[in-house]
Formats: structure tokens, sequence, C-alpha cells
């Protein structure tokens, strides 16, 4: 019989107090980090960027108020305030205007239900705009535009068309950079003090002898130095304010563990913590650093048990911890994680947050539509070691523990999953995963290690391995993975080249040129129709490709990563910036979305347009640019007569496949600054808005509606059931999809009930990752009950579901995300 | 050879151990009031209808001068679940010779044949997909109906091919066969999932059309020859679901308790009624709510006082 710990009253008030936090109670923006780096930056304006990040990061932890909470037994916070939304001005500040507008500010920021901002933030961000207004990252960007660069907008490359092609470019700043394993390892197991002292070593052997190309180096080691420092300062600061708190603490055995506390504070970040506590706290104190230097998102965790779980093990073993204190810990951990938020601001304006809060949102809940609201920062739990045995440790169930207790949507997991991965891990993962949808979800050893042995890592390093913001996978602490795709938008419509190709080259809604062809039904054969779509997917790609190698060189020039490139492996050793491509291992991600309609679609035109010839090329063309209107009777042969992706028809499958081997191969031959591209396919909830703004397609979709998730079949598409869903989703090549994929799959509660469901559930995963599959990602939800829930929100507020790389609380997502949640397909009997 | 099957289902978690696909043979000699799959009564092929998929007469109209018994015509103006207006076609079924003619015009298969004929090797290759799920979760076949056993030599044939690779096999029956005819199948079977619908004779014939002896004794017979039981009683209001009619189930079941694996109750639910509208039939249905938790706990908990094993779903 599977049974939950117990939650301690200390840790159910602090979850208690992260629902006042989605209800956007207490709730507030943080411009402290704004109105620090705003004052050292404009005093130090000269500096060069690695002196002037690091600079600014050090000026950040010696001056931040660390503030210590009740309750805290880990402490840390990006702002002043438990529960804030940080503002990232350096990154882009086009919206301050728009927040600033005095007529409309108290109502936006002042009126119960929303996010608060004071009068005096508000000066603060009027401030930052003078000066940020024409050096932020995404004017930078902009900057580095030439004229040339404007002709691949709207032609189908993956710039642009998140933000529906009509936002402007100079909104985008670089959200998708990032994505990376830092190296918290080291954070918590060797510490600054040695790394300092490394670096400063290197400084002293190359005094006054700064020759070739080394002057880069020596600014890079110098702001290293003043990294080391800042961690270090940090926690000690975090130190004093445990001691000062303790001072006024009448309780004593509150008042001794925070003694206890600042004790831990003074040694941790300069030297190896000692026990679990401490190896949890410097994770938290490390991510601070990270989420501090740099906006960026998927500034993912990575192993967290492998880090600490020998600390765990050994205080167990010397009976220097219960089982109830690592417990308390490892929620405690979790529950501060959820405090970092970072805002994006790109197209904020308080004429928008008025309307959010008129459909019962306000700034901060509205992030669950699109994202987790945490930096995407995911958690990996589990795995197995080069030698084949489960690398899981007395840490991992804890976390899960964690996960099935808290019923939290962020930071989001992952539990990696191998041939010896014992009972009680899959178990307990699986009813966490039932509770909370998709934490943890389910990555497959054995296909991801393949995976990333063939993009490069070493054996060792592919089978440490970890997941990053939604589902990629990425070498852990030495490897600047960039799985976003730097810079640009991450994710790829597939759609729009297959639109071009019927539309002669010419894309159907913006009326740009790429590359000249024929229309549909021009075309001689499938084969030639199938060649002109995949030079048209190449040159958009090629395109995207271009973008992203143009906005690195941004990055790398003006908005180095110094705080993750002082601890990742390679950089110290090569002495250049990650963002450089100093790390071990470099990679740029990009993801595909479409696989099902992509594939569906070139069945449609394969198998009616040239094998049966029941219907012309020219007919569905007209169809298309009909939007089906008149066509209603075609459009049910195709729904009904042709065979779809998703139920086991090789046929089908093998389009599919096709259209996503075209695109990982295309990736894999791409070259970026730092190392090569790869391709993905994982969706958020980009199905949805690249659905809203893609035409009619061949497979029978009317224009507007959602594209299908991820690998999944089209929403309502699988018929046979869970078992042809599987095998048609394995055979997909996984293998060279090394910036990850995801399966999303729902069932009907009695289904999977109990010790038997669970065991079902396991025999299913297995049995499709043992078939080749990558990921799994469940939700156990009926349809009705997600049907109540759109009617009753407030009686449905836990309800957290896996949308796509994240999970969220359903009543928190937008209606059309909502529906197009409930129809894909509940899988039971 | 050829079965006439209704529908393969994979993933099929409450059909025996394991993920199982089950195979659905269409007939059966019973006709339970409550039927939730009345698709699965007839033997032939016949004709459905469902009005979601439907475009309407007026937008569509494909089915209407297609029938040669004009079976078909339009019907009086409707509003769709969504209020657009819309005209459905209308079929008289005492007219309609299931020759499928009107499905195989509508495109967007509202009107449809259920119960198509398979092959052995059609069957095989399907379940030859799913060896691996049941690898892993110790699943298998099971086949089930209508009544698969009315289907007989094509039952025998597709349980000796499945032993033959190894797939563990499972027979859903009434029990409402010839003794012989579940004797012939005995060696291939690793489980019989086994109806017993009601406990009273004269009350199963008026809610099945047929009495229960044959059954009960069939179970005996089965017992005694060294089969495996999954039982499934279907808890019925105001039919089976009373504590005095479980004393009866109670006193049957322990006659052959060393052979049952478990004892499923599989509490009521209305998800035939749609299923039957789609069969274009009028006559009224047995309609009732669903039993209640706290009733399927109870009846679950009188079986479990006599020592038997048993679930809910």
């Amino acid at each position: 019989m599977f049974e939950w710990a117990p939650v301690t009253d200390r840790i159910q008030r602090i979850r208690n107090r992260k629902d006042g936090f989605f209800r956007g109670e207490r709730i507030t923006v943080n411009t402290e980090r704004t109105k620090i780096y705003t004052d050292y930056c404009r005093a130090n304006d000269n500096q060069h960027p690695l002196l002037k990040r690091a600079g600014a990061l050090y000026d950040w932890a010696s001056r931040k108020k660390c503030t210590v909470f009740d309750d805290d037994i880990i402490v840390g916070t990006l702002g002043p305030d438990e529960q804030s939304l940080s503002f990232y001005v350096d990154w882009g500040c086009r919206w301050i205007p728009g927040v600033a507008d005095i007529a409309t500010f108290k109502e936006a920021w002042q009126s119960p239900g929303s996010v608060y901002m004071s009068d005096e933030q508000r000066e603060i961000l009027i401030d930052a705009y003078g000066y940020w207004k024409n050096r932020s990252l995404s004017m930078m960007l902009e900057g580095a535009m030439t004229e040339d660069m404007w002709e691949g907008f709207g032609n189908g490359s993956a710039l642009g068309s998140l933000t529906k092609y009509d936002a402007g470019y100079s909104g985008l700043g670089g959200v998708a950079q990032g994505h990376y394993i830092g190296n918290f390892g080291k954070a918590v197991n060797v510490g600054f003090a040695a790394v300092k002292a490394e670096a400063l070593e290197i400084i002293d052997a190359h005094k006054g002898k700064i020759f070739g190309d080394w002057a880069k180096k020596h600014l890079f080691y110098n702001a290293v130095v003043k990294v080391c420092d800042a961690a270090m300062l940090l926690s000690k600061r975090y130190a004093e304010s445990c001691r000062a708190k303790a001072a006024n603490t009448a309780d004593a055995s509150r008042k001794a563990e925070l003694l206890q506390m600042a004790d831990s504070l003074d040694w941790i970040m300069a030297n190896p913590a000692r026990t679990y506590r401490e190896g949890l706290q410097a994770i938290i104190l490390y991510q601070m650093i990270l989420s501090t230097d740099a906006q960026q998102h998927g500034q993912s965790m990575g192993r967290i048990d492998k880090y600490v779980g020998h600390l765990l093990e050994k205080q167990l073993a010397d009976g220097t911890i219960t089982g109830e204190q690592a417990q308390e810990y490892s929620d405690a951990f979790i529950l501060r994680i959820t405090d970092f938020i970072m805002i994006h601001g790109f197209s904020m304006s308080n004429t928008g947050i008025i309307g959010l809060r008129n459909k019962g949102m306000n700034a901060y809940s509205s992030m669950y539509i699109g994202v987790n609201p945490t930096a995407g920062i995911a958690l990996t739990l589990g795995g197995t070691k080069p030698d084949g045995s489960d690398d899981s440790n007395a840490a991992t169930l804890y976390l899960l523990q964690t996960y099935g207790r808290m019923k939290l949507t962020d930071p989001t997991v992952a539990l990696r999953v191998g041939k010896n991965t014992p009972d009680d891990i899959w178990r307990a993962g699986i009813e966490a995963s039932k509770i909370a949808g998709g934490m943890p979800q389910f990555q497959n050893d054995e296909i991801l290690i393949q995976a990333l042995i063939k993009v490069g890592l070493s054996v060792e390093d592919a089978y440490d391995y970890s997941i990053v913001g939604c589902v990629e996978p990425s070498g852990t602490g030495n490897e600047w993975s960039a799985s976003g795709n730097t810079g640009s938008d991450s994710i790829w419509n597939m759609m729009e080249p297959l639109l071009i190709t019927i539309n002669g080259g010419i894309h159907p809604r913006t009326g740009k040129s790429a590359l000249p062809c024929k229309k549909l039904y021009e075309y001689d054969s499938f084969e030639e129709f199938q060649a002109a779509l995949k030079a048209q997917m190449q040159y958009a790609l090629d395109w995207t490709v271009s973008y992203t190698n143009l906005f690195e060189q941004v990055y790398s020039t003006y908005y180095p990563c110094i705080s993750a490139s002082t601890l990742l492996d390679g950089c110290m050793e090569s002495g250049r910036d990650a963002t450089e491509g100093g790390a071990k291992y470099n990679r740029t991600g990009l993801t595909a979305c479409g696989t099902a309609n992509f594939g569906d679609s070139l069945v449609v035109i394969k198998k009616l347009c040239f094998e049966d010839k029941t219907v012309s090329a020219r007919e569905l063309y007209d169809a298309l640019q009909a939007d089906w209107e008149g066509y209603e009777q075609l459009r049910q042969v195709i729904i009904n007569e042709v065979p779809h992706y998703g139920n086991d028809d090789d046929g089908a499958d093998e389009l599919a496949a096709w259209g996503l081997s075209q695109f990982s191969d295309i990736m894999a031959d791409e070259v970026g600054p730092r190392g090569h591209f790869c391709g993905g396919t994982f969706t958020m909830t980009a199905n949805v808005y690249f659905g809203q703004a893609t035409g009619a397609t061949p497979d029978g979709r009317k224009a507007g509606e959602p594209i299908a998730d991820a690998i999944s079949p089209r929403q309502g598409y699988d018929r046979n059931g869970p078992t042809a869903y599987l095998r048609s989703a394995a055979k997909l090549p996984h293998l060279t999809l090394s910036n990850g994929d995801q399966l999303n799959i729902r069932f009907t509660p009695t289904s999977v009930a109990g010790e038997e469901g669970a065991s079902k559930l396991k025999s299913l995963m297995r049995t499709y990752f043992k078939l080749g599959g990558h990921q799994v990602q469940f939700n156990v939800v009926s349809t009705d009950k997600l049907r109540a829930a759109q009617a009753d929100p407030m009686s449905y507020k836990d309800l957290v579901v896996r949308i796509a790389g994240f999970s969220t609380y359903f009543v928190a997502l937008s209606e059309d995300v909502q529906n197009d949640f409930i129809n894909r397909t509940e899988l039971a009997v | 050879m050829t079965g006439k099957l209704y529908d393969i289902q994979g993933f099929s978690v409450q059909d025996g151990p394991g993920i199982r696909t089950t195979v659905f043979l269409k007939g059966c000699p019973l006709r339970c009031a409550w039927c939730h799959s009345p698709e699965s009564q007839e033997f032939p092929t016949e004709l459905n209808w469902m009005s979601i998929r439907c475009l309407g007469t007026d937008s569509c109209g494909l089915c209407l001068n297609i029938c040669a018994n004009g079976a078909i015509i339009a019907g009086s103006l409707q509003k769709t679940a969504s209020g657009a207006d819309v005209i459905y076609p209308e079929v008289d079924k005492s007219k309609c010779d299931n020759c499928g003619a009107c499905a195989s015009a509508c495109k967007a298969a509202a009107l449809y044949m259920c119960g198509t004929d398979y092959t052995l090797d059609e069957v095989m290759r399907r379940i030859e997909r799913d060896v691996p799920f049941y690898e892993d979760s110790g699943g298998g076949i099971t086949i089930s109906g209508g009544e698969c056993l009315s289907q007989s030599e094509f039952t025998l044939e597709l349980l000796k091919r499945c032993k033959a690779i190894g797939v563990h096999t499972a027979v859903d029956t009434t029990g409402f066969v010839p003794w012989a005819t579940i004797e012939s199948v005995l060696p291939y079977t690793d489980l019989f999932l086994y109806d017993l619908k009601c406990m009273d004779s004269e009350l199963h014939k008026q809610v099945t059309g047929v009495p229960n002896e044959l059954i009960l004794d069939n179970a005996l017979k089965i017992a005694d020859k060294g089969g495996r039981f999954w039982i499934r009683i279907p808890v019925i209001p105001r039919l089976n679901d009373s504590e005095e009619h479980f004393t009866l189930y109670r006193d049957f079941l322990l006659r052959i308790r060393d052979a049952i694996d478990i004892v499923q109750l599989l509490p009521y639910h209305k998800m035939g009624i749609s299923k039957h509208d789609r069969l274009l039939k009028h006559e009224k249905i047995f309609v009732a709510s669903p039993p209640s938790d706290e009733l399927m706990d109870s009846r679950k908990r009188q079986l479990e006082a006599a020592g038997l094993p048993v679930r809910v779903h």
C-alpha cells in the first residue's frame, strides 16, 4: 500500500502562503535588482561587459535586502519580499512607459487582486528607463539587424512566430536565451573559495604577460573572481540576517535553529556543504546568483538528488538527521523555488493588465497560460549509472514525496527511469503524477543517453544528463545547451513550410516570398512535392539559424553569462564565457510543432491526390483556399477514410516520422558559433497560438484550429487506444531528437486507480520505452472534472495538469487552451 | 475462417489481468435489459447512425436517394447541440435490410455498419502488435462479445493461435452455451470472465430472456475441470443489488471458491443508452440511477466477509 508522508505544520503554513501568491494576495514586484543594476551600470558605463556584468552582480549581493521570513529553514529570495515578480530592465524596457502611465497606474498595480507596485517602485522603473532605453539587450539585438536580415521576417522561419507576426521585433529580447543546467554540483560540493583561488592563480601566472588573445581571458578570469566573491558574500549576508532574526526571537528552539542556519550560511558557498540542508541551501543561493545575473528561461537545476544525496545518506547513517527532517528540508527547498519568478515584461502595459483583471487574472496568474512562472527551473531525479545500475538515492524518494504532497505546478521535475529503476521510485513517481499532472514527467534513460552520446557527450557525461526547461536533455554542469534557441523563438511551426510549399513559395498569410516553388496542383508526383517541401524546410530553418547566430554574437559581446560560466565545466579551462563557447559541450536547440498535422497532411496529398487520384490536387488546393467552405464532404472523407498518425498505421506514421526526421536532420547539420544545432519536438501551448495564426491544412484542419501538441495525434484522432498511439509514437525518430520530445497521454481516474492501475501505467511506459520512446507525461483526470472546473474554477483551484513542457493550474489557463486540453482523447475503458 | 467483430480495443485494463487487447464478437443469445453494448446483440451486421457526426441532409444529403428500399428520408427541422438548425435523415428500420449502401455513401461516417468480418490472420496481426505491452504487464487477450462462444469455432481457433505464441487468454462469457462448447475451449483458456447476472432463474429469464440453470451448471463444471474465474456481477439497481440477493451470490460463489481469482462488482452505468439510440431502435429501454459508492462498498464487504476476493470495477 502506497502512503504519503505527513506534512508538518510549518510546511503547511508555507504551502498555504503560495496559494495566496497565486490569487494575487501579498504579491509584489521586485525593483531592487532594477535599481542596483541601473545604478551600477550608470556609474560604470565604461566597463568592459564581462567586468560590468560581474560587478553589477557583486554590487547586488552587497546591497540587496537579505530577508529571512518566518518559518524559513531554507533562505533566499530574489527580492526583499517573499513573493514578488522580478523585472529585468536590462533585457528590455520598452514596456516601461506603458506601465508608468500615471492615468492607469493605480488601477493596474494598486487595486485589489493586482500584483502590487508602489509609487516608489514606479519611480525606479522610470529612472531605469532613462538609462536602458537604448542600451537594453533587445535594443542591442535590433542594432545588429542589418537591412538584409529583415528579409527573412515572416517567411516561415521561427523568428516572430510566437508573437503572431505583428508584435514589433524589438519586443523580443532573448527570453529564449539560457536553457542550460548550471553546475550546481560544484557549488554544493566544491565551493567558490576553491574556484576563486584557481582563477586568481591563473591571473597571477599571466600578470604583465598578456599576449595574443589572452586579454579576453584575463577579463574573464577577473569577472569569475567577482562572481565568486558575490556568491560568498551573499551567503554571509544571509547568515547575518539569520543572527539578527535570532536575536529578536523569543522561542528557544527557533532561535537555536536560526543560529544553526547562520553557521551553515557562514560556511557554505565558500566551502563544500556538510549536510543535506546545507547542500539544498547552497543550491538556492547559486540559483539566486544565476537568476539575478540574467533573465533567461530554462535556468534549470538538474540532478538535485545526485548533488546532495550523498550528504543525506551519510547523515541518515550517522543519525544526525531524521526522516521527518529530511522530508521537511526537501519540502522547504521545493517551496522556496516557487518564489523565483521573473516577469517577461516585453509586451506588458497597464491597459493589458487591467484587461487581464477583467478576466479574473493578474500579471502573475496570467503567466500560467504560456509557461511555468519560475524561470523554467526544471529538476531532474533518478537516473542510471554507467554500469547500468540504478542511480537514485535516499533524496530521490523524499523529493518525489514533496511533489505528491504539495500539488505544485512549479518547479517542473523529470524522473529519469532505466531498466533497473526500483519499484518504489516508479511507484512514488506515478502516484505523484496522478495527483499533480505530469509531476514528474518520465524520461527514458535508454534512449536519451544514446541520443546524447550521438551528439558528442562522453559516455560518463551522457549518463549524468539532466533535463532543461521542458524536456530537453543536456549535460549536467558542463554544457551550454541553449535548448531554447538563443534569442529567437524556441518553437517552430512545421505547418508554415508545408503551406508555403502548397502555395508556390509564398507565405499564405504574410505574402512574403520564401523559396520559389510550384503550387500544389503543379507538382507531377508526390516525391516532387516532398522534395520541394524539404527544400522549403531547409530554407526556413537556415533563416532561423541565421537569426540565432546573429543574436549569439550580440549576447557574447554585450551580455556574457558570467555567473553560469564561473562554474560550468570547460569555461575555467578555456578562459571563455559560456556564450562564447567556453563550456565543455555546446549545442543550440529548436523545437518543432505540428508532427501529427504535418504527417496527416502528407498522407492526404499522397493518397488522395497521387495514389488513389480520387481528389485532384487542384480541388484540394481550392478547398484550402476556401477554408473548406463548400468542401465539407471532402473534409469528411479526409477525416474518416484517410489513415491518421497515432493509430499504428505504418503508412501514416511513416510520413509523420519523415517530417520530423527532415527537421532533426536539417538541424543537426546547422552550425552556430559554438557548435551544432539540434531538434526536438514539444510545444508548450504554442500549438494553440500557432493554430490561431495558421490557415487550413490538408489534414482537414480548419484555419484557426489548434495544431496537435508535441507528438500527440491530432485531437481526438487516436481511435485505436493507447497501445496503438504509443506504437505510432515509438516509430518517430527519437534517437535524433536530442533536444527532447514529449508524449502527452490522459487517463480517466478509474482506469489507473490503486496499485493495479499504477502497475499498468508503469507497464505501459516501460513498454513504450522498450519500443524506443523518449518521454511520457500523463494526466489522470476525467473530462467531466475538467468541464466542472471550467464552470466552477474556485472549487478546482488546485487541479494541476500537465500541458506541454510544464504543468499548470487548469483553471488558470485561457479557455481555448483548456478546450484544447479537453479535446485530447481521454484514454480508458 | 472469419469471425464477426464489432470492435478490437487495445489497453483494455478491466477485462482481466495486465494490459489486454479485447476482441469483441458480435451476437448474443441474451437480451439483458441494461445491456451497455446493445450493438453487440444481433448477429448480423447492422446499420448505425451517430447524430454528432451527421452534417444534415440540407448541406449533405448523400444518403437520401441511395436506399433501394426507400428507408431513408429527410426528417424535420431540428436544433443541434450547439443550437444550429439541421435536418437529419430518418431511417425506417422496418424497411432497412442492412445492405450498407447508405453507409458507404456517407462521407462523415454518421451512418455506419456495425459488425465486420475478420479473418483469424487479421485479428492475429492486430494482437501481435500489442504483444510487447502484454509482456511487461502480465496481460494478454480477452475474447468478449456479445457472446463470443456463440461463434465458437472462431473463438476456439483464435485461442489456439494465441496460446501458440504464448499469449495469456481470457474468455468473457455469459455461460449460456452448451457445455461441449466450453469444454472445447477450456484447454486454451487461462481465465474465464464469467457473468452471473442474477441468481433467481425466474428473474434471470425476465431480465435477460434466458433462465440461469445452464449458466450455473457450466460454472460448476468449469470449476470442476480446473478452469479459473473472474466472476463478474453487474450490480443493477432494484434487480440484484439487495443484501438478500447477494446472500444467494455468496452461497453459490463459495461452491466454486477455489476456482475464483477475483469477484468483480460492476456498477450499472448509462453508457448503453446513447449506443441504443445509434441503432435507430425506438423501443423503451431500462434506465436507472447508477448504484451509489456506498452500496457498492457494502456489497463488496458482504462478499469479502465470506472470504471472497472482491473488487469494484
